[in-house]
Formats: structure tokens, sequence, C-alpha cells
């Protein structure tokens, strides 16, 4: 796959702090787009889907009045900290570079949109993409939830710089290398740099792969 | 983390300055979306936790489905929750009976 030859880190750190966004602009339109589409999806008042969003903070039965008290009070305040976090993401989305505030709040709206992504696609532990046939009506969107899983973890890498950070990177980079087309596992770390339709042409043809 | 096993470790309470007077405790409970380095990560913004202590209890979470990553008042409680929802933690908070044996800090 002549794909990995070109790989670059999506989120490269540069000497002044700040960091380098190697997106290409369908995904930045993409991201740019999202909190939209998760504004649309908490005014919708679909409990079901933004579950995760706000969960109950008072779990036991003997606290549901205190329960009532904390949605009423903090409900407001927490759609407006994601909604801030979403309106930064929407401005930047465009960015060449980005300041490690603005990092956080891409990090933080970009997991929002997997949770609610994640809930609507009943994501469990140990799910693939041998979940899914090439006919799945579900597999863009579960292609879109494991992309933005990808930059996450890429912000979050970059995030959380430490010395053992850097050799897991080494690691990850000399695996990397060993990588070819024998190599037809589907696990999602081995397609970092990828752009969203490439992502998804991956997955399909693994599908194909393992259909035929 | 498929190297970091989980350590049964009960840390000495010293850090407890105001021991008898901790009436809730928050926990954050396991879930198949967030990434695990995400939950090190918003756990050590959140309480300053070292990066040790916040993978320790990444994994109690992960391998024991929950962990116990605030005591307090309940508004400091409330609080701790809250700003846990607004990083997408799935975190709920409960009268401590000082019984549980999840707790990691």
């Amino acid at each position: 796959m002549s794909r990995l030859g070109r790989r670059k880190e999506l989120f490269a750190p540069r000497k002044d702090g700040t960091f380098q966004i190697n997106l290409g602009k369908n995904d930045r339109s993409f991201l740019a787009d999202l909190p939209n589409q998760i504004r649309f999806v908490i005014e919708s008042g679909n409990d079901q889907l933004t579950r995760r969003l706000f969960p109950a903070a008072y779990h036991r039965p003997e606290d549901a009045e205190h329960e009532v008290e904390f949605r009423k009070y903090m409900q407001e305040e927490l759609i407006t900290s994601k909604m801030g976090a979403m309106a930064i993401l929407a401005e930047t989305a465009h960015n060449e570079v980005l300041t490690e505030e603005q990092m956080m709040a891409w990090m933080g709206s970009l997991n929002d949109v997997r949770l609610v992504l994640g809930t609507q696609l009943d994501v469990h532990e140990g799910m693939d993409f041998d979940d899914f046939d090439e006919k799945d009506p579900n597999l863009p969107a579960f292609a879109a939830y494991h992309w933005l899983s990808l930059l996450v973890g890429a912000v979050v890498y970059r995030l959380s710089g430490s010395p053992k950070d850097d050799d897991m990177a080494e690691d990850l980079e000399a695996e990397a290398d060993e990588d070819t087309d024998d190599a037809h596992g589907t696990a999602i770390d081995d397609r970092p740099g990828m752009t969203l339709d490439e992502l998804l042409a991956d997955i399909q043809s693994d599908i194909d792969g393992s259909n035929s | 983390v498929a190297t970091a096993a989980p350590v049964e470790v009960r840390e000495p309470e010293t850090d407890t300055t105001t021991g008898t007077d901790l009436p809730w405790k928050v926990i954050v409970w396991n879930d198949p979306i967030n990434l695990m380095t995400y939950v090190t990560l918003v756990l050590q913004q959140l309480f300053g936790f070292s990066r040790e202590k916040a993978e320790k209890l990444m994994i109690d979470v992960h391998e024991k489905g929950r962990a116990i990553v605030s005591h307090g008042p309940r508004e400091k409680a409330e609080l701790d929750v809250f700003r846990l929802h607004a990083k997408g933690l799935w975190a709920t908070m409960e009268r401590d009976s000082g019984s549980d044996s999840g707790s990691a800090v």
C-alpha cells in the first residue's frame, strides 16, 4: 500500500509549542460540520442518543431528588461547555496551526462526537470491522467513528507528551515500517494519517479480502 | 496499555487530610467508547494526578469496571462529576459508606 509511504503525523508539534495540522480539505470540512450535527442531536432531545453526553450524576435510587436538582442547575452549563468546545472546532477546522488550548477543544469535542456516534452504533468492546459486511448501511458511520478515534488518539498523544510516549512512538513507527500488504489485521492503530475516505476504502478492501 | 497489569495497591491515607468529613465519593465507570489514553489524560488534567496514578485509576476502570477518583462534601463531588461529564467520562457519585474496596484514591 503506497499510501503508507506518505504518512504524516496528524498533529505535528512545532518549536513554538503550537501544532501543525496535517489534514486534507475534505476531512477538515467534515470536522467543521460536526458541531452543527451535534447541536441538532442535542436540540432534538433524543435522550437515547445523548445519554453518554449527559449521564446521571446520582445513580442511586435514594438520591433521585438530588439528581433532579443536579440536572436542573447543571444541564445548561454542561451544554454550554460542550458547545463552546464545538465552536472552537468549527472555527479552527481549516487552520494550519493549532494552539494547545485549541487542541484541547478539538480533543473534547471530537470525543463528544464519538460518544454520540458510538452510542448510535452500539459500540462495544472487542468490536471489529469483521462485525460488518460491505453492504451494512452503518459501515460509513463506523468508519467515521474509527477515524475520529484516530484523531482523538493522536491529539491525546501529543497533549500527553512524555519520554514514555516517545518510546511508544518509536515502537509504533518500527511496527509501521514492517507493515505490508500481508499485514491484514484490522487494528485501527495500523492506519494513522489516513484520510477518512482512505480509511473507508481500506476497510472495504479488508472486508472484500476476507469475504473472497 | 496491553503491558499494564492491574496492581492492587491501597495507598496510605495520608493525603486525606479531613478523613472523617468525606461523605461522598465520585466514581468513574468503564465504557466501551472512551480511549484509555484519553481517560488517563483527563484524570491528570482534572485532578492533577501524576501519570502513574491516573494510569492506575484508568486500569482499575478498565479491569474492574470502576474506580473512585475523588472524595469530598456533596458540593465538591457534584463539581467533580460535572467536570468529568464535561470531558465525556461516565461518572457518578454516591454516599461513601467506607466499605468500598475498589478505591484507589
